[in-house]
């Protein structure tokens, strides 16, 4: 119980995911249907995959079960976006445009922190449930490699959250980059929704430094077969440097806030 | 009374990016003005005058282009997060309630952002929702509110961290004339009963009338006038009006200057009639504000 927390922190965000959580589950039959709907839209496209897979075995050294954990890895990644950080991101960029973040700003709290938590969305339930089942599923999971599976789940919502803050952040320094921001957002998850083993060379090394979309499709797969803590620190310091620079990024913009005098309420 | 609010020479400019490059706006233009701890002012002024800008400034969610000001002691823009534990405010087009939940679960997040130990905003909470008679509001959704249920509501929300100075942005606007009276006597009685150091911009010279002793005119980002709301009404009356009832039951009603005597008038009023009842009425705030802008247009 929030209640029962004394750490002024801790019972603030357990309140303020409290508060979040009821009033998504307020609107029941809104929440159950974007739980199935996404569980299904997970099924889906893995049956795509489950055909090609079912004709060349194989593809580049992957097998199905490979893939299946490395769509249960970015599945559950988004879905800790989803439910515990989905004020970053498209949230956040519509409280910049409007000039809604006033409410966030009058509260004695960490600013970031307050916004990113303040949101969830059904539908990441429904991507934790199918996530945890493929993840399983996949049989790569074991004792001896589960604390390498938590850090690959850390370093995805990592990096999901983070470019989220950054994406949600674009709208302090250009107009109405909302839509923008959603389109840059759904093409990074699109690669990370294809096979890892498909990119090598350049393509690889891009997807593993610059636009880090490997680090969550590529590298985790490798990892859960033979760890290596080179590229584990790698992770590390990609995911890191991702966080800080969009938690810059958004200090930076928060000064150029120019509020605004729309009519609107905490949906 | 220490000061409160120390306003010195804040000024706002807002760069607009257009077609044809970049435009200045500048909002607000090195206003100053101080307030003293417990009384209630009102910021007035035509759209865009810099009301709201202002507001925003002192309440730091704007950073200033320039001057300074302080609350409290404390400087808006550096001591952010321990001034906010201090200050409260209601933005009449803004919402701290969440829309799909009763207000009390939003009270109850409110609490925990100020830090209220649980036991303690328990009692206050219950005490503001007495006074503000929430009692059969306050765990229905604020979706089903009215916009004046909603408002008690919201200034409910701006009080449970029992703030030494509360900033009100049009608290009453787009409420009927009933719930406007009720939020302005249930204002009343909460600043009189904790001596909260107000101020409001409005545009209903009800709110001003009955809440604040003193005005601060805003207009182009300028500070055209600080005077009290009495003196303002008296020093800038530019007419009276005199009414007769004459003992056939009829009226007669003369507009005379402020400057001009009630004798010359009333002698041309009695005439040959007996005068049953006479009244002398000054013209309401809101022609004595609307000419007070009007004057002002040109600068």
């Amino acid at each position: 119980m929030a209640a029962d927390i004394k750490h002024p922190h801790l019972r603030f965000l357990t309140r303020l995911y409290k508060t979040a959580f009821e009033q998504t589950l307020s609107l029941k039959a809104s929440f159950i249907l974007r739980v199935l709907f996404m569980i299904v839209n997970n099924l889906i496209m893995l049956i795509g995959w489950f055909a090609v897979f079912g004709t060349f075995k194989t593809i580049n050294g992957w097998t199905f079960s490979d893939f299946m954990f490395m769509t249960g890895l970015v599945v559950t990644s988004f879905s800790i976006w989803s439910i515990f950080f989905r004020g970053a991101g498209i949230y956040t960029a519509r409280l910049i445009e409007y000039g809604e973040l006033d409410t966030y700003l009058l509260a004695p709290k960490n600013i970031l922190l307050h916004t990113l938590c303040s949101q969830t969305d059904p539908a990441g339930f429904g991507d934790l449930l199918s996530g945890i089942i493929l993840l399983t599923a996949s049989g790569l999971v074991s004792f001896g490699n589960v604390g390498i599976l938590l850090f690959c789940l850390i370093v995805g919502a990592t990096l999901f959250v983070s470019l989220n803050i950054f994406l949600g952040s674009l709208n302090f320094y250009t107009a109405d980059s909302t839509d923008f921001g959603e389109r840059l957002f759904y093409l990074f998850l699109n690669i990370t929704g294809y096979p890892g083993c498909i990119y090598g060379g350049t393509a690889k090394l891009i997807l593993i430094s610059l636009l880090p979309a490997g680090l969550i499709s590529i590298l985790p797969v490798e990892q859960m077969h033979h760890a290596n803590a080179t590229t584990l620190v790698w992770m590390f310091c990609i995911a890191a440097l991702a966080l800080i620079g969009s938690v810059l990024f958004f200090y930076a913009g928060l000064k150029r806030y120019a509020s605004g005098n729309k009519i609107g309420g905490k949906l | 009374m220490p000061q409160d609010i120390i306003v010195d020479h804040l000024s706002k400019t807002f760069r607009i990016k257009d077609r044809n490059g970049v435009k200045e706006i500048k909002a607000v233009r090195s206003v100053s003005f101080q307030i003293e701890g417990g009384s209630c002012v009102a910021f007035i002024g035509p759209n865009g005058a810099g009301k709201s800008t202002t507001l925003k400034m002192l309440t730091s969610i704007l950073f200033p282009s320039g001057g300074s000001a302080e609350i409290l002691g404390m400087n808006p823009w550096t001591d952010r997060a321990k001034l906010m534990r201090r200050i409260g405010a209601v933005f009449g087009q803004r919402s701290q309630l969440w829309y799909h939940l009763p207000a009390r679960r939003s009270f109850d997040l409110i609490a925990a952002i100020y830090d209220i130990p649980d036991s303690k905003a328990r009692t206050w909470t219950n005490e503001l929702i007495r006074r503000f008679d929430l009692k059969t509001l306050i765990d229905k959704p604020v979706r089903s509110l009215s916009l004046g249920e909603r408002m008690r509501c919201e200034i409910v929300a701006s009080l449970i961290h029992q703030p030494a100075v509360l900033f009100l942005d049009e608290p009453t606007i787009g409420l009927d004339v009933e719930a406007k009276g009720l939020i302005r006597d249930l204002l009343t009685d909460q600043i009189r009963q904790t001596g909260t150091t107000v101020l409001m911009t409005s545009h209903d010279t009800g709110d001003i009338e009955q809440l604040c002793e003193r005005v601060l005119m805003i207009n182009h980002g300028r500070l055209i006038l600080d005077t009290t709301v009495s003196d303002m009404k008296q020093n800038y009356l530019t007419h009276r009006e005199i009414t007769v009832t004459y003992d056939d039951g009829t009226h007669r009603t003369l507009q005379i200057s402020a400057a001009q005597s009630v004798n010359n008038a009333l002698t041309k009023l009695i005439g040959h009639k007996t005068i049953r009842d006479l009244s002398v009425s000054n013209p309401p705030l809101e022609d004595i504000i609307r000419a007070l802008y009007k004057k002002d247009k040109g600068v």
